[in-house]
């Protein structure tokens, strides 16, 4: 099918708290090139830190169409959701961008974007790559982005089951809602796989886009690291637990390990030259696969590489002792496909 | 006169085709009413467990969406091809032993029913709603598939909670429903599109979801087979692979069905 071409877009962003390089962030939607387009940002107070940058950008483009809205917190369910019901139900236009704060839009970003677009498009997507990252879990953060998540996206892509990624998702509004519009994500901890699903079931389909989205990484604490990973980790678990619980399995290191036993059994091979040998081959893959996704990536990754891979296993196996997860100052229990209550409920 | 199919697979559970993509192909058939009916398992037993990892269910956490799609699809049925779309489940109750294994049809319903509980509840639920109770493929089915003999087993006990029981399921009649004095149905229990070649109701009343139930409800119906050859058609409606098409109707009890 031909892409659709031209069409406006309300680009909504959800603020919270105050990001690494918020205000270059914010400022990157005001440049865009693209003929028609709508800023509309959500925050659930005027006292959070990010309403005086949005409004002083504001100012700064009085040319660029934008406004705040300020939509109080339901302190229940999805807290992005709910931050943006309020601006996706006054936004001008049927397409609506969904793109979080921390992502840095390239000037020509939304022409990309949209260029993978057709008829049949429920939802575009794009795979997020860490960029300025800054300190020893900042860049391990961004190995996460560009190494970890590229490589099991690129992977489901190429099998035909493209990933939703959250931070960036394009779709039109009359066609979410005939599945209830993002409202029905509000009790759904990943809305960005939900929309995937239910677009897929109303015989829409996922595209990506061919170029990754910005996420300014910067300094990321060993706090902010774990909690992340965990939830996004937990996420993976109760949204498709066959997934996750394979997933170990794959890794470069539990293949290296199991690889070279087989080679040694088999065929008589040195067990450590083969497994360095198989780690090797994993580590030069996965710095491609990092490399393409961020051309700044430097030879110094193939370090957080190997304590990320070896931090997986700690890591995997926290996440399957629990379902609960901390985000954005409150605790949630994940339920069984993805349904999210808050601990106090 | 118009024709009715009340028992019809989408990818919400092991079907090809998606929720807007039946409509168009029964709508541009000319049939008057039609009931979604996806399979909704029980939560609590390793059948139902894989039938949910499988994606081959409804669960909790889609049931909203699909009501919502039906929702809007059924008003696009009326305005497009005045066609009544009625949404329905398939409480499936698995077991290992086809004496224990049972789908109930809710014609009707649009809240959550837990397929755990005992047919007579699940039956009790349904019409709690002023849906209608369907006793689906109760005898053998004639194919080599799974079977749900449960519902059949206790028909005595169950005839005031069954308000229909399918007397034919795809292309096949079951005299011993037909013998019964049972109130009855057909159905295709359509998972993919060559299966519309199938028995069908037909009724002879006002196009209106309520009128329709209570048709069936008074037996004013009767039934036809209805040729289609559709061979060709829907080779591109594929959400799963292949081999996950293969899986998950074992799961779900509908081997040879689907």
């Amino acid at each position: 099918m031909p892409p659709l071409g031209f069409f406006p877009i309300s680009i909504l962003k959800p603020l919270k708290g105050l990001d690494f390089e918020l205000e270059a962030n914010l400022e990157s939607y005001f440049n865009l090139v693209y003929p028609e387009y709508e800023l509309l940002f959500a925050l659930t107070s005027d006292s959070e830190p990010a309403y005086p940058v949005a409004k002083k950008l504001i100012e700064k483009y009085p040319h660029i169409k934008a406004k705040i809205l300020v939509n109080p917190d339901q302190g229940s369910g999805n807290p992005k959701v709910s931050n943006l019901l309020k601006v996706y139900e006054t936004a001008t236009y049927d397409w609506v961008l969904i793109s979080d704060s921390n992502v840095f839009m390239d000037r020509d970003y939304i022409k990309i974007l949209t260029r993978s677009v057709d008829a049949n498009t429920g939802v575009a997507s794009a795979f997020i790559g860490g960029f300025e990252s800054q300190g020893f879990f900042g860049n391990m953060e961004a190995t996460f982005l560009n190494g970890f998540y590229s490589r099991w996206g690129l992977t489901a892509l190429q099998v035909g089951i493209p990933c939703v990624v959250g931070k960036t998702m394009l779709f039109q509004r009359s066609v979410a809602n005939r599945f209830g519009g993002i409202q029905s994500f509000t009790y759904h901890i990943a809305e960005d796989f939900m929309m995937g699903v239910a677009m897929g079931l109303l015989g829409k389909k996922v595209v990506i886009a061919n170029n990754p989205v910005k996420q300014r990484v910067g300094i990321v604490t060993r706090k902010q690291f774990w909690d992340r990973h965990l939830r996004w980790g937990r996420l993976r678990k109760r949204q498709a637990p066959p997934a996750f619980f394979t997933e170990i399995l794959f890794q470069p290191l539990t293949v290296s390990a199991f690889g070279s036993l087989f080679l040694m059994l088999q065929f008589g091979f040195h067990y450590l030259n083969s497994f360095l040998a198989f780690v090797c081959f994993f580590a030069v893959s996965d710095f491609a696969v990092m490399k393409t996704v961020n051309r700044s990536t430097s030879l110094k990754y193939l370090y957080y590489w190997l304590v990320r891979e070896l931090a997986h296993y700690p890591l995997w196996i926290h996440i399957a002792l629990g379902n609960t997860v901390n985000w954005r100052g409150q605790k949630y229990v994940i339920e069984i496909g993805g349904l999210v209550r808050t601990v106090n409920d | 006169m118009f024709l009715a199919d009340f028992h019809i697979h989408s990818k919400f559970s092991d079907g090809q085709m998606a929720i807007p993509e039946i409509v168009d192909f029964y709508g541009s058939r000319g049939f008057g009413a039609i009931a979604i009916t996806d399979h909704l398992c029980e939560l609590n037993t390793f059948i139902g467990t894989a039938a949910r990892y499988l994606e081959s269910t409804l669960t909790p956490a889609i049931f909203p969406f699909y009501i919502e799609m039906m929702k809007s699809e059924k008003q696009r049925a009326w305005d497009q091809y005045k066609m009544i779309l009625i949404t329905g489940v398939e409480l499936s109750k698995n077991n290992i032993l086809n004496s224990r294994s049972a789908h109930i049809l809710g014609l009707g319903v649009t809240d959550w029913i837990s397929a755990d509980d005992d047919v007579a509840d699940i039956a009790r639920a349904i019409r709690a709603q002023g849906a209608l109770a369907i006793a689906a493929h109760p005898v053998s089915t004639r194919k080599i598939e799974k079977q749900t003999y449960h519902l059949w087993d206790r028909r005595e006990e169950l005839t005031p909670m069954i308000d229909a029981w399918e007397v034919a399921s795809g292309p096949f009649l079951f005299d011993e429903v037909a013998d019964s004095k049972l109130p009855l149905i057909a159905n295709s229990d359509l998972h993919r599109p060559s299966q519309i070649k199938a028995w069908k109701t037909v009724l002879d009343c006002e196009r209106h979801e309520g009128a329709i139930l209570e048709a069936i409800r008074k037996q004013k119906i009767s039934f036809k087979m209805y040729e289609d050859d559709i061979t060709n058609y829907g080779n591109n409606h594929h959400r799963r692979s292949t081999l996950l098409y293969r899986i998950s109707p074992i799961i779900t009890g509908n081997l040879g069905a689907a």
